[in-house]
């Protein structure tokens, strides 16, 4: 993913002046604002210091038809807010007050407005690199709220293998901590830490994926979970084919059970169980595993041919991308096998 | 023709329609495609309509005003197709948001409208779109490709355009310090003009009869962006 460096404070300080608005602290005197993160059930409390937005406009600069004012307002209060947002603690919304020298029927942009900026030191700016975030996700001072969402960035970073190696386990941990978190927010920062810890992986470690499958765990894996994890692995055989059928046997009959449980007409209108049993149908595939047709026997009992067809879709999208990746002689059997398996499956 | 501009006497959209909502700049141009998430009977223009959609950072999420909208229409089993798609991607989405909020790491994209993210072994690990790639790939998914979507096909679009066509994502990156850099990041390189995907182009390629939006993708032409 592209990325681009975040901006210190300053910098947007002096883009906001570049603008001809000058973002003024409100009163001297700091305030005192809740912050989202959490410690033993309680909200800590931050200074933050409340800044609005200042600016006459001259009658002369009003009909400034490439950048009116309006559109020039908008631009500085979304820098405001992008310095507010770095932080966990603004909560509410920002108070607006009259926009100075803008007539009322102007636009609906004229006005003011207040937003507080947190000035407490342990509100540090989030890292901007791979080295960074990886660093306070191992730290034990980092706070787990910001845990989870450096579990989020993570995501979107390329780090490197020596990164990687301290990276995985801890996403690993990280999983295995909050995967019976009934709180969406947890959900969210678990399905990214499935997709980069499945992605990072090796092929030939994905076995270890069947824990989290346990059907005896104390907690079934929420849905959402169960969705994030079974599309991993189909995807991960999809870009990396096994070395020979039926790798990893165990996550295979978890993953079958999976998507047997989910294999009747009743279920599979629920889309995200749907899609729960649709991904594993296709981890089972790229495993060349023979649950794979098991549970194909199971789907055709079921009489869900719209899923019928839309799974045989995938499994010619699977061997078409297989062929375009596997060049050697010695692999050409695996394909040989899918192609082989699907057409067994009879699925159009 | 299977794509309509909204007026006050009301039309009905089908769950997984495309809507189309116009700039508040310039009249009739598209700035954002969505799927509507139900069936609506009497939507009239500028109806706030439950949608799933990508949206460009700092734009609500769920809702969206309909000016426009295009039908294949979908049949039953290509609306649970897309269903899956919408809940394939959510999780994705709900974290690119959550990332778009608090850095400049957006899953949003310009160019290309759909793109991969992979890792070093070519596992994907979550997918970036624009608001009409979006829509785009959750037709694709049911096998309906209403739209020509090769770069060489589409016209040029100049950064007057673009600026049109994606307001807030430019009032969002334009005046950042590194605003080079930030647009760069959905994929706008340069000063353009560039071969993209506008949503406009969406509504031309389903304002055709159901049987060529299903059987030949339409090639956009200059102008496109604005739906009549």
């Amino acid at each position: 993913m592209p990325k681009f460096a975040r901006e210190s404070a300053e910098d947007i300080f002096q883009s906001i002046d570049s603008l001809g608005f000058t973002a003024r602290r409100v009163s001297p005197a700091f305030v005192q604002g809740r912050d989202r993160r959490r410690k033993q059930g309680t909200f800590e409390t931050v200074s933050m210091q409340e800044y609005r937005l200042d600016r006459e406009f001259p009658e002369e600069e009003r009909s400034d038809e490439d950048e009116p004012p309006e559109f020039r307002y908008v631009c500085a209060l979304d820098l405001l807010r992008l310095t507010s947002s770095r932080y966990e603690v603004y909560r509410k919304p920002p108070e607006v007050i009259g926009l100075v020298g803008l007539p009322p029927h102007r636009s609906s942009f004229g006005e003011q407005e207040r937003l507080r900026c947190p000035v407490d030191s342990a509100d540090a700016p989030l890292p901007d690199t791979p080295a960074g975030v990886l660093s306070e996700f191992l730290s034990d001072d980092t706070a787990e709220s910001r845990r989870k969402y450096l579990a989020i960035l993570a995501e979107a970073y390329d780090f490197n293998p020596i990164q990687k190696k301290q990276l995985e386990p801890a996403l690993l941990q990280f999983i295995e901590s909050y995967r019976d978190s009934n709180d969406p927010d947890d959900l969210t920062a678990v399905g990214a830490a499935i997709r980069k810890y499945v992605g990072m992986i090796d092929a030939s470690r994905v076995g270890r994926l069947a824990a989290l499958l346990e059907s005896d765990h104390r907690m079934v894996l929420p849905v959402a979970l169960q969705l994030e994890l079974a599309k991993m692995i189909a995807r991960k055989f999809a870009a990396v084919p096994p070395s020979s059928p039926d790798p990893e046997p165990v996550l295979a009959e978890r993953l079958s059970a999976l998507a047997c449980a989910y294999l009747n007409a009743f279920v599979l209108n629920d889309s995200k169980r749907a899609a729960v049993a649709m991904n594993a149908m296709q981890g089972l595939a790229g495993m060349l595993s023979p649950k794979f047709a098991e549970a194909a026997k199971q789907l055709k009992q079921s009489g869900c041919t719209w899923f019928q067809s839309q799974l045989h879709r995938r499994l010619l999208r699977l061997i078409a991308g297989w062929e375009e990746h596997i060049s050697s002689d010695d692999k050409a059997g695996l394909v040989q096998r899918l192609r082989e398996m699907t057409r067994e499956a009879d699925l159009t | 023709m299977p794509a309509y501009r909204l007026n006050s006497k009301g039309a009905e959209i089908q769950r997984y329609d495309a809507i189309g909502s116009d700039s508040s700049a310039k009249p009739r141009f598209v700035t954002h495609a969505a799927l509507a998430l139900d069936d609506t009977s009497g939507a009239v223009c500028g109806a706030t309509l439950p949608v799933a959609h990508m949206k460009p950072p700092h734009v609500p999420h769920g809702r969206a005003k309909a000016h426009v909208f295009g039908t294949v229409p979908l049949t039953v089993d290509e609306q649970k197709i897309v269903s899956l798609f919408i809940e394939e991607v959510e999780e994705e989405r709900e974290a690119g948001e959550k990332r778009s909020q608090r850095s400049g790491l957006f899953q949003y994209t310009v160019h290309p409208h759909c793109e991969e993210v992979t890792e070093s072994d070519g596992t994907p690990i979550y997918r970036r779109f624009s608001c009409v790639g979006y829509v785009l790939a959750a037709y694709g998914e049911a096998g309906v490709k209403p739209l020509d979507t090769e770069p060489e096909n589409l016209p040029e679009v100049e950064e007057a355009s673009m600026k049109m066509a994606y307001p807030e994502l430019y009032q969002h990156l334009h005046r950042r310090p590194n605003a080079q850099q930030a647009l760069s990041s959905v994929g706008l390189d340069g000063t353009g003009p560039w071969r993209v995907v506008l949503p406009g182009y969406l509504f031309h390629a389903m304002n055709r009869p159901q049987a060529e939006i299903r059987s030949a993708p339409y090639q956009a032409v200059e102008g496109n962006e604005v739906f009549p």
